[in-house]
């Protein structure tokens, strides 16, 4: 149970930083055109 | 300035000169092209649109004949990631490649291009906007961007050296300027010091004419005070 618990908490945490830091990262660079 | 043969420019979009209007197969407009010209060297240019610095690493290790051959490398966004999939895919070119830069503004994979849907629906279909997310997720971190970053730039110095080619190397943002080996525009990388001049810009955001000219006055004056 509590490994399961840990499991979604670190899913959540992974998804708050990620889509902050793609955020940034979209700013930062915003020029992808073919 | 020396006897070369050909002055070879690699990078992304920027020097490929998206937006330019003569861009097909690439600009005589850019700063590297500009430079060419005005030193009456022959020109040649394997920059492409959307080329992480991995992407750039790849196209100077592939380029054959590189004797007597001054390179100028602008290297791009760090976040960029090139990667090679373990298949084929049809690129915008028509032609199959297993070669794939990530980005993390990857127009492609979010459809703001119209244009390219099926090409779009390609990559979806593969499963690369996954990949992407996955890689952005676990890897999008500055320390691995930087990590890859130098190694692609220390791996074109050793093997332009070990082919006694001259180069300029140049930092396309600001991102670049931990990077104390490239050349930079007023303690600017190329994108942002034009940014800072106001110079114009495509609807893409793409530096243009002017900013290009400006830039090869900077590179020149930059390039002989380098004894090259």
């Amino acid at each position: 149970m509590i490994n399961w618990l840990k499991k979604i908490w670190f899913k959540i945490k992974l998804e708050i930083v990620y889509r902050k830091k793609l955020r940034e990262l979209k700013k930062r660079d915003p020029f992808i055109y073919h | 300035m020396k006897k070369y043969k050909k002055l070879v420019s690699a990078g992304c979009s920027l020097i490929h000169g998206s937006e330019l209007g003569d861009e097909f197969p690439f600009s005589q407009q850019t700063y590297p092209a500009l430079l060419a010209k005005n030193y009456g060297l022959e020109y040649d240019c394997i920059a492409y649109p959307s080329a992480s610095n991995q992407g750039i690493c790849k196209k100077v290790m592939e380029y054959d004949n590189k004797e007597n051959c001054l390179f100028l490398i602008q290297w791009t966004y760090p976040s960029r990631q090139g990667v090679n999939l373990s298949y084929d895919y049809k690129n915008k070119e028509g032609n199959f490649s297993s070669w794939f830069d990530m980005a993390p503004n990857n127009w492609d994979l979010n459809g703001k291009l119209s244009m390219y849907s099926d090409y779009t629906q390609q990559l979806k279909n593969l499963g690369i906007d996954d990949l992407s997310e996955i890689f952005y997720k676990h890897l999008g971190n500055d320390f691995h961007h930087n990590f890859y970053t130098e190694i692609s730039i220390n791996s074109v110095e050793l093997i332009l050296r070990k082919n006694n080619c001259d180069f300029i190397f140049v930092a396309g943002c600001n991102d670049l300027l931990i990077h104390k080996s490239l050349i930079n525009f007023h303690g600017q990388g190329f994108v942002d010091w034009c940014k800072n001049k106001k110079f114009e810009h495509g609807y893409f955001n793409h530096p243009l004419h002017e900013a290009h000219s400006k830039a090869f006055k900077y590179i020149k004056d930059t390039v002989n005070n380098l004894n090259l």
